[in-house]
């Protein structure tokens, strides 16, 4: 429950008597343990991060790879786009 | 085609992890969205040259880095802006603002040298390897994994998490895993 995603940071830090949970949640690749980041500082830069990351891709780029996508297939052989 | 669209499913699929990379980068997110614009049509002009079935997310990073320092070279010194006001910008994104040490936390980041900041978000946050890092940043595998650790230890300083500094590098290194008795 601690591990919440929602869970503000200061909350984070009170729960910080017990060792916040020994492994930092999505430590990806386990050779790179060695210089693992300590997991106040991990966490933080992962919600940093991710807060990011978890927004919808813009309309401005789909639509972009949509015509680059249309320039190419108009330029390799005339092919039938039809639309969408 | 039908690999045009791939691809183009492919390119989707990084935007996220691009825009993040970016805005840790640029530190605004107009900039940060427009460095990805520009990588995005970069790689479709040479996705000739991406070998299938290696790591397009790394591959794509690393056009997005380059095209951040050559449109840093341009434009010097202005790009690099001073202390705060990257906070500030991305402080007016809407998802920030109920995040005050979010804010804390990326004013700390913006005080690392970009270097730094750099092989600390690839690793710690992006997910790749130290390997993939070393090959996004064109250094060796020791020099990213040397930033990492001075990242660290400047983003524990600049953030307390060392408390009165009374302690000593030990003690400090157990408060920023949580383990050390409190007081």
């Amino acid at each position: 429950m601690k591990d919440a995603p929602g869970l503000t940071m200061d909350d984070r830090e009170k729960a910080g008597s017990e060792p916040s949970s020994g492994h930092p949640e999505q430590s990806d690749k386990g050779d790179e343990m060695t210089f693992a980041l300590p997991s106040a500082i991990g966490d933080r830069l992962k919600a940093y991060y991710n807060d990011v990351a978890a927004e919808p891709v813009p309309d401005r780029f789909l639509s972009l790879l949509e015509r680059l996508d249309q320039a190419e297939s108009r330029n390799a052989d005339v092919q039938d786009k039809d639309g969408e | 085609m039908t690999t045009d669209n791939d691809f183009r499913k492919e390119l989707l699929e990084v935007i996220p992890n691009l825009r993040a990379f970016a805005a840790s980068l640029a530190g605004s997110f107009d900039r940060a969205d427009d460095l990805v614009q520009e990588t995005l049509v970069k790689a479709w002009d040479k996705q000739h040259t991406f070998q299938p079935g290696t790591n397009l997310k790394a591959w794509l990073f690393t056009i997005l880095r380059n095209e951040f320092y050559t449109q840093m070279r341009k434009k010097g010194r202005e790009v690099q802006d001073v202390d705060g006001v990257h906070a500030m910008q991305l402080a007016g994104h809407p998802e920030q603002q109920g995040h005050l040490d979010l804010q804390d936390f990326r004013k700390a980041l913006d005080r690392l040298p970009d270097d730094q900041r750099e092989a600390l978000i690839l690793i710690g946050a992006s997910g790749f390897s130290y390997e993939e890092a070393a090959e996004i940043c064109h250094c060796a595998v020791g020099t990213i994994k040397s930033r990492v650790s001075r990242a660290r230890t400047r983003l524990a300083e600049l953030l307390q998490i060392d408390g009165d500094g009374e302690y000593g590098p030990d003690a400090i290194s157990s408060q920023i895993i949580g383990v050390a008795p409190a007081a």
